[in-house]
């Protein structure tokens, strides 16, 4: 067991690191706002966290800056963004991921140029690695509970009718946005506290990749769909050993499957499943997690659309 | 100064290649395609490759990388975005998915690239075209002529195809309101599979074109270029043929005057500097009036 | 909640909305007093939801004003009004699928907790505990009403059409609304069911709740209405008490006129 984990000891760091990432992709998404951007703060971490404790910050208050920061600024950038439509949103959050690679890159000294970050003092053990990625857990999973929860799941499902029942949507959007980002910034300083290094190319396009198939593939509904997701991610190249140098090819296949025939992912499955078992394990009625039948009938008046046109809803 | 815009328009030329086809889908199908880039740098890889295997006239690798982007965008569609169009009823749900299947699908060509010239830059050759001096300072050569003059031809060509004829119009139509479209009998299936064959083509041209006139590409060139796309079509406004060109001179003008002024390594932070300028200030575009509002 | 005061509990004042260029309202002007149940009809397309989503803030007016309670609401947020106790359903039902029928009335009787600040209900779980059995009983009681605990535990979408409007009904309840929008809460429902509804808003009128009601039946309307007003496109042809009402020769030829013709 003691050599399985020295062995393995990259890949369970790794995989801790991923944790708080995944779910910041998972937040938006499951709030309905098309953000990439965590991915973005992801790097301001890393870099952040990276120049401060080379420059002989301690670990712990750099780690906190860098996370406070992220989230004042993203609660700052959120004003104008999220007024923006779906697609506007998830193309500029895309671009502000594509530009912090333009700005490390040519950051000269303080980011290191295109060689990025090197020697930055090892900050954390394990054992902090796995006391973050519960912390983050902890903090994202109170976010699906009772009231909180009931409201994030309404803004997916219709803004309108959460804006009637009394929900401050602005606000509420706007702070998912703000923990979105500093869950991305945790993630960052912990990489680079674990790995010592970071390149521009650390929060690229490849990472975008690897965030979206973990918080998808293991379904955006809840925070356990993250988690499951980045353990399916992290181990995955392992087990197949060809996969290597393809890697992010295999995870683009995957991405592109997932949607395509199970948005819900892993979690979707396993609720299907539950639902198709729970009656015969127990006479009680099945969880009330999922639908179980079609749109309502189309009965004349009352299926027509409604005068408030999507792009005209007050937020 | 002559010479700045010569290369000036270059860059506009390609960048209204490139932009064309990710407004062209948004604006009528709702499709945001984040493999757009990823396409155009696999045109080009595709055709190195050929190279390396075969000597081929230009013109046949033209073909063979602009069909490729095109019928790679193409299958995509068909295969990927129509699935979940039909699938998925709610239209957000539908927009996201689209962009993450896009995140997904470019991952694709971007790491057989990668894995193929272990991340480094590649070209095509066809390097020597003749040059025409231009009073005392500039010269032209054929090539960037060819680019200037394929750009601006394309983009008429496109704007008169939108609004002249019966296609064009039946595009319209669906970026209006997709359902009614269909019910007066537009064929929505197969408008969007021209659609985004003939996006996927443009991308496909560009990243030829910009191969031969740069010499070389690398496997993350698309990503420099989603950003100047993105740029170019929230200036011109989404789904406007004509917006996009004068985004695309917009863009063109100041990274070109950026370039001459300064050592140009933060070229590629204009197009973010113009996106959130827009969105400030005019999130309708400058020109205003999408593909839709032109009905 | 304070005594009649002459203030009535809503105004709209000269609406007008503009919705890609069809006059979906205009200049309407009518008053709702406090504690009365009053009916909103016209022919289809006539404006009735389009007044209902200006009223809830949804929809911005392209001129003139509303006040609720006396306050000028044209500044304030969809959801700033709902906790000025305003409630509505929705013509199209707005369930949401992965919740209970008992989460999802539990959805509107939540409204006290979100008064409070979001960091606040998010990183002090114990105090949204603390108020969850409140939350729970209100949105008991609203199923109550509507002879819902039976099904409390059951997906809405499994549930007839019927049903799942009596659910969007009880969300509203649930919020123990002050005023209340309902935009044709009995569409899809059979004879029996109605006439359950038109007695519960009976009953949440006496109990004081300001009612507006759209539906297409108008012998409901004049059964259990106070007053009712009547559109036809964009405008405000009638205002009286319901039996006079649907005898005005305007309101007949806007239900009846329309229909002739069309027949011809
Ligand atoms: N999103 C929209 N965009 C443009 N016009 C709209 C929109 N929604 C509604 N309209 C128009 O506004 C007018 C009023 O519509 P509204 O839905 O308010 O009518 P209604 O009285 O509720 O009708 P119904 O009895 O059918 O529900 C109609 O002419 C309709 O066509
Ligand atoms: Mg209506």
């Amino acid at each position: 067991m003691n050599s399985w984990y020295f062995s393995h000891l990259t890949l369970i760091q790794g995989m801790l690191i991923s944790v708080p990432l995944a779910l910041s992709v998972q937040i938006a998404l499951r709030s309905g706002v098309f953000s990439f951007a965590s991915i973005g703060f992801y790097g301001v971490g890393a870099y952040g966290t990276g120049i401060l404790t080379m420059r002989g910050w301690p670990v712990l208050p750099a780690m906190l800056l860098m996370i406070v920061v992220s989230g004042l600024v993203a609660y700052l950038m959120s004003a104008p963004l999220i007024r923006l439509r779906g697609l506007y949103l998830g193309m500029v959050t895309f671009a502000f991921d594509l530009i912090l690679t333009v700005v490390a890159t040519n950051g000269g000294e303080l980011t290191g140029g295109a060689l990025g970050l090197l020697g930055v003092p090892l900050g954390i053990g394990t054992g902090g690695l796995l006391a973050a990625a519960l912390v983050a857990i902890l903090a994202v999973s109170q976010l699906e509970r009772r009231a909180v929860g009931r409201a994030l799941v309404g803004i997916k499902a219709s803004e309108e009718l959460v804006m009637s029942v009394g929900v401050d949507l602005k606000s509420r959007k706007r702070t998912v946005f703000a923990i979105s980002a500093a869950l991305g910034a945790l993630s960052g300083s912990l990489y680079v506290l674990t790995f010592s290094t970071v390149q521009p190319t650390s929060a690229g396009f490849t990472l975008i990749i690897t965030t979206l198939t973990m918080a998808v593939i293991g379904g955006t509904s809840s925070w356990i769909g993250a988690v499951i997701g980045t353990v399916i991610i992290t181990w995955l190249p392992t087990l197949a050993a060809t996969i290597g140098e393809y890697q992010h090819l295999v995870y683009g296949v995957v991405l592109v499957l997932v949607v395509m025939y199970a948005p819900e992912g892993v979690l979707g499955a396993l609720r299907w499943l539950w639902r198709r078992l729970a009656p015969r394990l127990r006479p009680a009625r099945p969880p009330a997690l999922v639908p179980s039948g079609g749109p309502p009938p189309d009965r004349g008046a009352a299926a027509r659309a409604e005068p408030v046109p999507a792009d005209r809803v007050k937020g | 100064m002559t010479q700045q815009m010569i290369n000036g328009a270059v860059l506009c030329a390609v960048y209204v290649l490139f932009s064309l086809g990710l407004t062209l889908s948004w604006g009528a199908l709702d499709v945001l395609n984040l493999a757009h880039g990823a396409l155009m740098m696999f045109s080009a890889f595709t055709a190195y490759v050929v190279t390396q295997h075969v000597d081929l006239p230009l013109g046949l690798l033209f073909v063979i990388g602009v069909g490729t982007a095109g019928v790679c965008t193409l299958l995509l569609d068909v295969i990927v975005f129509r699935h979940i169009r039909a699938k998925v009823t709610d239209k957000r749900q539908a927009e996201l998915l689209t962009l993450i299947a896009g995140v997904g699908a470019a991952g694709i060509p971007v790491t057989l690239a990668v894995a193929y010239t272990h991340d480094s830059p590649f070209g095509i050759g066809h390097l020597d075209w003749s040059a025409y001096r231009l009073g005392d300072n500039a010269q032209i050569s054929t090539i960037q002529i060819a680019i200037i003059l394929l750009g601006a031809a394309l983009c008429t060509a496109l704007a008169l195809w939108v609004s002249r004829s019966r296609t064009g119009r039946a595009l319209r139509a669906v970026a209006y309101d997709g359902e009614t479209a269909e019910l007066m009998g537009v064929n929505t299936r197969a408008l969007s599979a021209v659609t985004m064959l003939i996006a996927g083509s443009l991308a496909g041209l560009a990243g030829m074109l910009l191969v031969i006139y740069l010499g070389a590409l690398t496997p993350g060139s698309g990503e420099p270029f989603m950003l100047k796309g993105f740029a170019i079509i929230i200036l011109g406004s989404v789904g406007s043929v004509w917006g996009t060109a004068i985004g695309a001179v917009v863009l063109a003008a100041t990274e070109t005057a950026v370039i001459s002024q300064t050592s140009g390594t933060w070229v590629d932070a204009i197009s973010f500097a113009i996106i959130l300028l827009v969105i400030l200030l005019r999130p309708q575009g400058v020109v205003g009036k999408g593909l839709a509002e032109r009905v | 909640m304070s005594a009649v005061t002459g203030v009535p509990s809503l105004e709209v004042r000269d609406a007008a909305v503009n919705l890609g260029g069809v006059k979906a309202l205009d200049g309407v002007s009518l008053t709702v007093q406090e504690g009365r149940l009053y009916g909103l009809a016209g022919p289809n397309g006539s404006g009735k939801s389009t007044l209902l989503a200006a009223i809830s803030r949804l929809l911005d007016l392209t001129s003139g004003s509303i006040l609720v309670g006396g306050a000028d609401v044209m500044r304030r947020s969809p959801f700033e009004v709902a906790r000025m106790g305003l409630a509505r359903t929705f013509q199209t039902v707005r369930l949401m699928p992965q919740f209970s029928v008992l989460e999802n009335a539990m959805l509107g009787a939540d409204q006290p907790v979100y008064g409070s600040s979001f960091v606040r209900q998010w990183l002090m779980p114990w105090w949204t505990r603390s108020r969850e059995a409140s939350v729970r009983a209100r949105a008991e009681a609203a199923l109550e009403r509507l002879h819902l605990m039976d099904l409390r535990d059951e997906p809405p979408l499994s549930l007839s059409y019927g049903v799942q409007r009596k659910v969007e009904i009880a969300r509203a309840l649930a919020a123990e609304p002050r005023l209340l929008l309902l935009d044709e809460p009995t569409a899809g429902m059979n004879r029996a069911e109605r006439d359950e509804i038109g007695e519960l808003l009976l009953r949440l009128r006496n109990e004081g709740v300001t009612q507006v009601l759209v539906e297409h039946d108008l012998k409901m309307m004049v059964d259990i209405c106070d007053h009712l007003y009547v559109l036809d496109s964009g405008h405000l042809i009638a205002s009286a008490r319901p039996a006079e009402c649907i005898r005005e020769p305007k309101v007949v030829e806007a239900y009846l006129g329309r229909g002739r013709r069309a027949a011809a």
